[in-house]
């Protein structure tokens, strides 16, 4: 039996000492099936649907599928896909620690804030940059074009593809808006935010 | 039977004169049966997928779905409170008055290859905005309101844009989303048990052309149905003619029978 995960840090197992408690293993163990996890951590959405609409799904038992936050977003830098991440759990020495950016109106949380403390860009040779890459275009992104309709609309959308593409074999979860929510508060959480130990096996055992 | 149909402004009938009476949807009607119209002029791939993932295309018997140039993006226009489509130099008006095909034809692997080449020299107009009216093309860039639009921010709006294709978008990106836009409209139909004809008007690779898109060049997607074939009839901006339509309709059910 194989199940396949994909995820962003959540699924990954960011902030865990050992990975092997992730939630993916928990019930990959459950089964006695393989664990086939491809999160990423920093991961978009257009990411996960992208390499699951890659997939032959059909080689798969079942699928767990942890959608992210709808904000992130991705470009291709003529080498390697990156992932671009307006931060929601902002590293501890951030101002905006701790703080869910979501509930927050945009353009005055931008106002006079240092695009350093928003925004991270991962590579998927797992290098992450706090801040800009080459290009400092992000920020005018993130200001002028992107709104929150926009990101509800595409999270929609993808969440539309991956349940039509894997059917009754899917578990869809998230920290996002669609699925079965991972982002209470019941399950405790590691400085950066992620799930800890015990929240991984708490995960494990309400989505199982 | 019921059909769905969506694309750009190839489905919807541009360039034509009472399009509603003459585009190959309509045909499709008089041959299949009730037809529903989504398509609008400009849109994006991530417009059509969109579309059709909103829908419940169970009440549909067959989808004509028509994909466009992957370069196209969409925003949300917050002060209109609707989607628009950004265009990236797609059949610009009267390109073939410039460039001849023969000289195209000669320019296009160095326009595939060395996008500064291609991208120097050029006009805003590359990159257009236009909203869902129709008929109401925008030339310029996207802001949201609320925003205090100054010359200096403008500007600034302009350069990413700018900078967005220039820097940013990479044929591959383009590329990648198409397959991934055409894998989830096949299994969004397959789910609801809709029978699609999946097109293209980039062209396809390795079959003749007329007009293809200087940027987006021809696609390696395995399309059910190429709508860029030489044979259909153009209008002046590339658009297929009354006739180009009625001839694309019959190719259209003549696929369909051949898929079914």
């Amino acid at each position: 039996m194989k199940i396949y995960f994909d995820g962003c840090s959540w699924t990954w197992g960011a902030e865990l000492e050992n990975r092997e408690d992730r939630f993916s293993k928990l019930i990959a163990d459950h089964y006695n099936a393989e664990e086939c996890n491809y999160s990423e951590c920093c991961s978009s959405n257009n990411r996960i649907v992208r390499r699951l609409l890659d997939t032959d799904i059909s080689s798969y038992d079942k699928v767990f599928i942890q959608m992210t936050l709808p904000s992130r977003t991705e470009y291709y830098d003529g080498e390697v896909w990156k992932q671009v991440n307006l931060g929601v759990y902002a590293p501890k020495k951030s101002i905006f620690a701790g703080r869910d950016i979501r509930n927050v109106e945009r353009r005055r949380f931008m106002k006079g804030k240092k695009m350093t403390d928003l925004f991270s860009i991962k590579s998927e040779t797992g290098e992450e940059t706090w801040g800009y890459s080459y290009n400092k275009d992000w920020k005018d992104y993130y200001r002028y074009v992107y709104t929150p309709e926009l990101g509800e609309t595409y999270e929609k959308m993808f969440a539309n593809i991956i349940r039509s593409y894997c059917g009754s074999k899917l578990v869809l979860t998230t920290i996002g808006n669609i699925g079965i929510n991972l982002d209470k508060s019941k399950y405790p959480r590691m400085p950066d935010g992620h799930p800890t130990k015990e929240a991984h096996r708490m995960i494990y055992e309400d989505i199982h | 039977m019921k059909l769905y149909v969506d694309g750009c402004s190839w489905t919807w009938g541009a360039e034509i004169e009472k399009y509603k009476k003459y585009r190959y949807s309509t045909h499709l009607e008089a041959h299949f049966g009730e037809v529903d119209n989504f398509s609008q002029s400009a849109s994006s791939n991530f417009r059509i997928a969109r579309q059709v993932l909103a829908t419940d295309m169970s009440k549909y018997d067959i989808a004509f779905v028509q994909m466009t140039f992957p370069a196209r993006l969409e925003w949300f226009n917050q002060e209109k409170d609707e989607f628009q489509q950004i265009i990236h130099h797609s059949y610009a008006p009267g390109w073939t008055s410039y460039v001849n095909l023969k000289t195209f034809k000669k320019i296009l692997p160095q326009i595939r290859k060395n996008r500064d080449f291609f991208m120097k020299g050029k006009t805003m107009k590359d990159v257009t905005i236009r909203d869902n009216s129709e008929g109401d093309k925008v030339w310029g860039y996207p802001i949201q309101p609320g925003i205090n639009v100054d010359e200096n921010t403008r500007k600034k709006n302009e350069k990413l844009w700018k900078d967005y294709y220039k820097y940013i978008y990479q044929h591959e990106f383009g590329e990648i989303y198409e397959t991934m836009f055409a894998n989830a409209i096949r299994s969004h139909c397959k789910a609801h048990n809709t029978r699609l004809v999946l097109s293209t008007i980039r062209g396809m690779k390795d079959e003749p052309w007329y007009a293809r898109d200087a940027f987006d060049g021809p696609t390696n997607y395995p399309f059910d149905f190429n709508m860029e074939k030489p044979k259909y009839p153009r209008m002046p901006m590339c658009h297929p003619t009354i006739e180009g339509h009625k001839m694309i309709a019959d190719d259209l059910i003549e696929c369909y029978e051949n898929i079914f």
